[in-house]
Formats: C-alpha cells, structure tokens, sequence
C-alpha cells in the first residue's frame, strides 16, 4: 500500500497537465458551485465532454476538481448573499449569512472553507483505506451478488430522491425501460430500437444525462429570471484564530464521520449530509439557541459534512461500480468513456491509477483550499453575471458536448428531448436522478440475474441461500415497503381514532 | 385532482401496455435463460400497476387545478425549448459556428438582455472558446451543415 501511495505522489507531480487540470477544475467548480441553479452535477456533466481526449488521471482530477469545488462553492453564495448556490448549502445559509450580518462575513467564510477542505481530505483518505477492503471483498462476488446488489442500489435512490415514492419509482422503471433498448445482452437480439442505428447500442447515456442535469436547469432557470442580486458585504480578514478552529475539531470531525458515512450509502448525497451535521452539531452543543443566529459551528458542521460526503460517494463507485448519486453517476460515465470500467477489478488492474487520483484528489482538496481563502471574495461576484447570459451559453455547451462525445447529431437530439421532458419531471416533481442510475444499474442487473440463473441451471434458490444476495434483496424490499407501510400505519391511525 | 399525475399515468399506462406486446416477440433460448422478453415484460408490469397508483391518488388529491406558476415565467422557458430546437435545425443547415452566435444574440435579445456590447462580446467569445477546445485541442469536428458541405 504504502509504496502505490508514493508511486501516486510521483505520478502526480510529474504530470503537470493534470495538476493544471486540477486547478481548473477547482476553479470552474466553485463558480458552478456559487452560482445559484447550477449544482455540482451540472458542472460534472458539462465538463464531462471535456475530458475524453484527455488521459484519465488528467480527465478525471478535472471532473474532481468540478465536483470537489462544486459542492464547496455554494456556501461562498449562502454565507454572502443568504442564496444557497446548492441545495447542500442551504444549512449554510442559516449561520453564515447571521455571521455576515453581523459583520462577520470573512470569518464564516474563512470557516466554511476550512470546514470543507478537512472534511473533504478527511474524506479522500478514508476512502483511500476503505475502499481496497471493500473491493477485495467485492472481489468475490459472481452473478447473484451483483444482482442483488443492483437491485438494492435502484430500490434506495428510487425511494429517496423524490417527493413521492410513487413518482420516484415510476422514474426508476421509466429509467430501466430505456435500459432495456438495444442488443439482449445474453442472446444479442435487438430490442426497442425502432429500427434506428444508433440505438443498437443501447440509449446514450451520457446525452441523457447532459440533458437531465444541466439542459432541464437551464430551462428552469429561464423562469426565475430577473433576480438582480449584488455583493455588498464587506469581506474583513478571513482566516478564524487558532483558538476558534481549535474549538471547532470536534464538530469537524463528527460532520466528517456522519458525511462520509451518509456518502457512502446510496441516494444520500452532500444536501441531506449537510443538514444532518448541522442538527448533530447543534443536538452536542451546549448553546443550542445559538444556532441560526450567527454560530461558526453551524457553518462548520454543513461544510465538513458536505465536503466529506464527496469522498464516501466515491467509494461504493470506486468499488462496486454503484453510484450513489447523480454525480457520482456522471463520474461512473466519465471513467466508463476512458475505458475503465468501476468495480473491484479497477483496483487490481489499475491500482497504479487509483492511488494517483485519490493523491490527485487530496490535492483538488489543497487548491480548494488556497482558492477558498484567498479568492472567496471574487468568486461571490459570478452572481452578478445575468442569467440572460448565463443560460444561452450553458445550452450551447450541452449542445456541443453532447455532440462531442460520439461526433453524433443523434445524441444532440437526444440531449435536447432529455432537457425538456427533464424540465418537466421537476416541474412535477418527479425526480431525474432514479433515471439515470436506472440506466446504468439497469443492464447490469439483467445480465448478472441471467447470468445466475444459467449458474444455476434455471433455479431461483440461487438468490436466497447465499448470504450476501438474501440480505441485499431484503434490505430492498425492507427500503421499499417501509414507506407503504407507514402510509398504511397511518391512515389506519386516523380511522380508528 | 391532480390533471398532470392523471396524464402522466394514462401515457405510462400505454407505454408500459406497448412494451408488454413488443416484448412478446422477443426470443427465448434454451431452458434456464428466461429470455429476452422476461425484463422488459416485468418492468412494464411494476411500471403499470404504479401508473394506476399514481392516477388513484391524483383522483383523490383534493382542491381544484394544477397550482401554476407565473404566466411570463411559463412563456420564457417556452420561448428556451423554441430557441433550443431553432438552434439545432440551424445547425443542420449552416452549420455550428454559423448558427452558434445568431443562437446566442437572439436568444439574449429575446430574454431581454440588449446591451450591444456585452452580447456581441458573449457571443464572439464563446464562439471562439468553443472553437479552439473542441476544433483545436480536442479535435472534435463540429457539424457544418448543408450548406457548406
């Protein structure tokens, strides 16, 4: 271990491109991140085109970069100006912006950042120590395994990333449908293309995801027009004193360990890790009143525990070749376009690569950090940019990225009709995200059931008298039919009371 | 009542019917593969029975229409899908780096936004920026249309 760590370090600086890529990433991150409307996922799946002439280590640190500075950059907005840039800097808002009122700006922003940057390291090396584990047990897995395993990680996105738990399993079963077009991965007959070419190889994947992740906000935003907003808040000094960062560790912590936790799961993403460290925080504290009213610890608890949700999101990617979350599932594209394909075999054959980007990550983290502090200020200025300008050019970038990916008008088509049934998914609540891990988690779940069957010689017991599918499958059905049930539980409730 | 999730359910409830017929044709080889046809057969099985779901419990929403946000804002996005597909069709004709800054200063102009520098500048900058990363480093030959093929 120790020693790829320090072939990672080599690699890493002698690459000077990927550094650079870093930096840019980083950067292109914090704005996407600080502008509010555009998340995190939104500047993953734009940048995504960018990288495919790239070499991985290069590509993949810039969409780090994105991602990293993505979820970071909304607090600079949340704190300055009480508009979070992403939903997981909402919680932000509630202290930061008391701080920033109270003149106290540059330190709450000193604060976040700080926050985010150990949070988010803290992240990167459990991920480092956790995910060779998880891999060499995923190691072992054959067909039911990774069956179950699908079905598990469906059956939680679809029943968490909504509103309703009907509308997110109808996008989870629209998103299979789709998966389902192009060659049987068993016998090769084609289904569901219409006779059309392009779909022999399946629905785009990345088109779609361009369209539902960036298009469809762009659309959005194009209702929320004319939101003048300006910074007038005075930045003073910026850094907190060493007593005041020192009295925050245990919070730090804590936020870490509850965001790399909630990463790590399937669906829970940086927003729900946010609030949940900051009710944490608050729930330890001695000064619970003082929460919402201007305390460090509250922008602390959102920022450690977002920022450390990015690096637990990445192990079960990293690992199993699960995402957890929108973005991870862009990123799951990202490494698929450069032929590397996730799971526990990445580790074996490119456990070279994978030390050098998780080294590269720690680092995306340090220039996070560098830029945080001494360039918050001009960052919180992108939102003087009008969206009038801002969303013309974003949907000219879905257009030739798009494009770009297989030099194909037919995944530009596709990208569009995405970004407008998109656009109306969230203007009805149905959320985006189920679709898109349906797609991925989709033909992986059918080939590996198939797969076990013919293992099997066509018997179903394959499935419950192995250990690891059994409770994978209950777990599912368990994610399911809780929300049924309490439903049920409670209208009972209200009739015979 | 809720009219959305009530039509929502009745397309979904065609798709997933659709789906159960074409995937009827589909060939099944041998004794332990269920065949090409069992997925899509069982989705669209799930998919129908939560479309009924979803048209049950739109019936049962209480509290007249659909709430609807404000009228202007519904015409802009409108105006964005219009621009959007415009956009493309142009680029089929005359190409990318033809139709990428009329693209640009219409869509500006018509969202309201008409200061002459800042848009002519937006819209020779990016034209430029996508030029050079994707013609230039990346090598992606961008489309350039009937015309001048």
């Amino acid at each position: 271990m120790l020693d790829l760590f320090l072939n990672g370090l080599s690699n890493i600086f002698t690459d000077p491109f990927a550094l650079v890529m870093s930096i840019v990433g980083v950067a292109v991150g914090i704005i996407v991140g600080a502008l509010p409307g555009l998340t995190a996922t939104m500047g993953v799946a734009l940048v995504l085109p960018l990288t495919f002439g790239m070499e991985p280590v290069a590509g993949l640190l810039l969409l780090s970069g994105v991602y990293f500075g993505g979820v970071y950059g909304g607090s600079i907005t949340a704190i300055l100006l009480k508009t979070p840039g992403t939903p997981a800097a909402a919680a932000t808002a509630l202290d930061g912006y008391a701080l920033a009122q109270k003149g106290m700006a540059g330190k709450a922003l000193g604060v976040a950042t700080l926050s985010s940057f150990t949070g988010g390291t803290l992240s990167i090396v459990i991920l480092m120590f956790l995910s060779p584990i998880l891999a060499n047990i995923a190691l072992e897995f054959s067909a039911p395994e990774t069956f179950a395993l699908a079905v598990f990680g469906l059956s939680i996105i679809a029943s968490i990333s909504g509103k309703s738990l009907v509308k997110g399993l109808i996008a989870g079963m629209v998103g299979l449908l789709l998966a389902m077009v192009g060659l049987d991965p068993i016998l090769g007959f084609p289904r569901f293309t219409g006779g059309i070419e392009q779909m022999i190889n399946g629905v785009p994947f990345i088109p779609i995801m361009i369209g539902l992740f960036a298009a469809s906000e762009a659309f959005k935003s194009l209702s929320e027009m004319n939101v003048k907003e300006k910074v007038k808040v005075k930045i003073e000094k910026i850094l907190p004193t060493w007593a005041e960062f020192r009295r925050l560790i245990p919070t730090i912590l804590r936020s870490t360990g509850l965001g790399t936790f909630i990463g790590i799961i399937p669906g829970a993403g940086a927003d729900i890790a946010a609030f949940v460290s900051y009710n944490e925080a608050k729930r330890f504290s001695k000064d619970k009143d003082g929460f919402g009213k201007g305390k460090i610890e509250g922008v602390s608890a959102c920022e450690s525990g977002a920022n450390a949700c990015t690096g637990g999101a990445l192990v079960p990617l990293l690992t199993l070749g699960i995402p957890g979350d929108a973005v991870t599932a862009v990123m799951l594209g990202a490494l698929m376009v450069q032929g590397l394909q996730p799971g526990p075999l990445l580790f074996k054959n490119n456990g070279d690569l994978v030390y050098t980007l998780f080294i590269g990550m720690i680092i995306c983290y340090v220039i996070m950090l560098l830029m945080g502090l001494f360039a918050a200020r001009y960052f919180a200025r992108v939102v003087e940019i009008p969206r009038e300008i801002l969303t013309p050019i974003i949907l000219v970038l879905c257009i030739v990225g798009s494009y770009a990916i297989n030099n194909s008008f037919f995944d530009v088509i596709i990208m569009a009709v995405a970004g407008v049934v998109g656009y109306f998914m969230q203007k009805y609540d149905f959320p985006a995200s189920p679709i898109v891990l349906a797609l991925i988690l989709g033909p992986m779940a059918e080939s590996q059931f198939r797969r076990a069957l013919a293992l099997s010689n066509g018997s179903y017991d394959i499935f419950y008298t192995r250990p690891i599918p059994l409770v994978l499958l209950l777990l599912s059905a368990i994610t399911l039919l809780t929300p049924i049930v309490k439903a049920v539980w409670q209208q009972w409730k209200r009739a015979y009371q | 009542m809720k009219k959305v999730d009530i039509f929502v359910g009745l397309l979904l409830i065609v798709l997933s019917v659709a789906t159960w017929i074409t995937a009827g044709n589909f060939p099944s080889v041998g004794d332990t593969d269920v065949g090409a046809g069992f997925f899509p057969r069982l989705i669209a099985s799930i998919l129908l029975v939560l479309s009924l779901i979803l048209i049950a419990s739109g019936y049962r929403r209480r509290g007249g229409g659909d709430e609807e946000t404000g009228q202007t804002s519904w015409k802009q996005t409108l105006l964005g899908f219009v621009c959007t597909f415009a956009f493309l069709a142009l680029i089929c004709l005359c190409g990318f780096f033809l139709s990428t800054p009329v693209f640009l200063l219409g869509f500006m102009w018509l969202l309201g936004y008409r200061k002459p520098v800042p848009t002519v500048a937006v819209a020779v900058l990016v034209t430029l920026f996508i030029y050079l990363v994707f013609e230039k480093v990346l090598q992606v030959p961008l489309p350039a249309g009937l015309f001048f093929e």
